[in-house]
């Protein structure tokens, strides 16, 4: 999580995640549990809505996991970190999702057109006031091309990119979360940027050929 | 050339090395194009990946769906059934007030009502479990009363038995001593009789030599 020299300064004055989850595993402490969902829900949301591709699901699931979390309280061990516990409920969750997901494949042509319905409805609020529509319109399809090339990661490589790239985890925290050594992570992550790598370089060259206007140099980032 | 592995790479590119480690990895870039080339890459990709945002949180227009409808038209009537129980208690208070204020008063009532449950259940189960105990305890007596009379009328028995017995032992005893003392009576009597007699023979005998009438008549 990104740490703002505000939020810093308000961490002095309030307590631990561990602290708050002792108060809601001894006393089923309603505001402490509240306050941990405040502080957590952002990250839990925008984690399983990149592993599973969908923010609608990725917000479900997420309160799947501070519903879990807490129907879990006694089993959390006051020892270990709070945040590191989370994550791998959060995880449990989205793997299970994509499980189901693959045993049923005629959900995912359903996802399919349920992407296709949240694509069009992003382009459609595009407003006056945001950048120019042909900016904004392929920010919003390179968004959506990478969203479809993560997808298509294998999931260990896909967990790794999004809690460090994303999530901005460290290295040495993903190791935890996930219990395997850190340099594996990093190979991880390393597999993972060479193969998005391979999966996006096609998708570019084509949306460069159709993009042809000489005055504009678009998605010149994405040329590797 | 050492090359720098893909995983020191990865810290490099993620800003996760020391001072030092940094200052190492860049030099080896400034001389070696492959690595630069590979770390370039990278880079562009790290970019191109920040190009997937989500929204902070999502309004979902998944209008077209059945039961979105459903759920929408439900969500509606709940809503309007909220807010007219709202207009007609009058309360400015929100939801998180509300329920602040009532949640005390909700856990006081149901810790009271919780206490009276089980305050009830305990006299029902002392009283049922006194029943039970005094009943026993009649049935227990009843079977001691019972068993007690019974060895007292075996002991009555015994006891009369063993008068009775010894009763009829007294009577054979007597009547074994009476005819005893018969026959010792009688055969005194003879006795004295035959010594009589002995002295009478003697007395004649003696008188014939002397003055009979110094001996007692019989």
């Amino acid at each position: 999580m990104r740490t703002t020299p505000f939020a810093a300064i308000r961490s002095l004055f309030s307590i631990t995640d561990e602290q708050a989850m002792w108060r809601v595993q001894n006393e089923d402490d309603e505001t402490a549990f509240a306050q941990l969902v405040r502080r957590w829900e952002g990250p839990i949301r925008q984690l399983c809505g990149r592993m599973t591709g969908d923010v609608h699901r990725g917000e479900d699931l997420a309160q799947e996991a501070f519903a879990r979390v807490f129907a879990r309280r006694k089993e959390f061990r006051l020892d270990g970190r709070f945040s590191t516990w989370l994550w791998r409920i959060a995880l449990n969750l989205c793997y299970d999702e994509l499980r189901r997901r693959r045993r049923r494949p005629e959900m995912m042509a359903d996802d399919a057109i349920h992407d296709s319905a949240e694509a069009i409805d992003s382009l459609d609020s595009l407003a006056a006031d945001d950048p120019p529509p042909d900016k904004t319109l392929m920010g919003q399809e390179s968004g959506e091309m990478v969203r479809q090339m993560l997808m298509r990661l294998p999931e260990n490589y896909r967990t790794v990119l999004v809690m460090r790239h994303y999530e901005n985890l460290k290295f040495r925290e993903i190791a935890e979360v996930l219990d395997i050594p850190e340099g594996t992570v990093k190979s991880r992550m390393a597999e993972a940027l060479s193969q998005i790598g391979l999966l996006l370089k096609p998708m570019i060259a084509e949306d460069n050929r159709n993009i042809s206007k000489p005055t504009q140099k678009p998605h010149q980032s994405l040329v590797l | 050339m050492n090359h720098p592995t893909r995983e020191e790479w990865m810290s490099y590119l993620y800003d996760e090395l020391t001072g030092e480690e940094h200052a190492d990895l860049a030099a080896h870039l400034a001389v070696c194009p492959e690595c630069n080339a590979n770390v370039r890459s990278w880079r562009g990709l790290k970019h191109d990946l920040d190009a997937w945002q989500l929204p902070a949180r999502t309004t979902r227009k998944s209008w077209n769906r059945p039961i979105v409808r459903w759920a929408a038209a439900a969500a509606i009537i709940l809503i309007a059934g909220f807010g007219i129980g709202r207009l007609s208690a009058s309360r400015a208070a929100n939801v998180e007030q509300v329920r602040a204020a009532l949640e005390p008063s909700l856990r006081k009532e149901l810790r009271q009502e919780l206490s009276q449950l089980l305050r009830q259940q305990l006299d029902q189960s002392s009283t049922t479990t006194l029943a039970a105990a005094g009943t026993q305890t009649r049935d227990m007596l009843g079977d001691f009363v019972r068993a007690y009379e019974q060895n007292r009328a075996d002991d009555n028995r015994a006891v009369y038995a063993a008068l009775a017995r010894l009763d009829s032992e007294r009577m054979a005893d007597s009547t074994a001593l009476k005819r005893d003392l018969d026959t010792v009576a009688v055969y005194s009597e003879a006795g004295l009789r035959q010594t009589q007699r002995q002295l009478v023979s003697l007395a004649n005998n003696t008188g014939s030599s002397g003055n009979p009438s110094d001996l007692p008549p019989n």
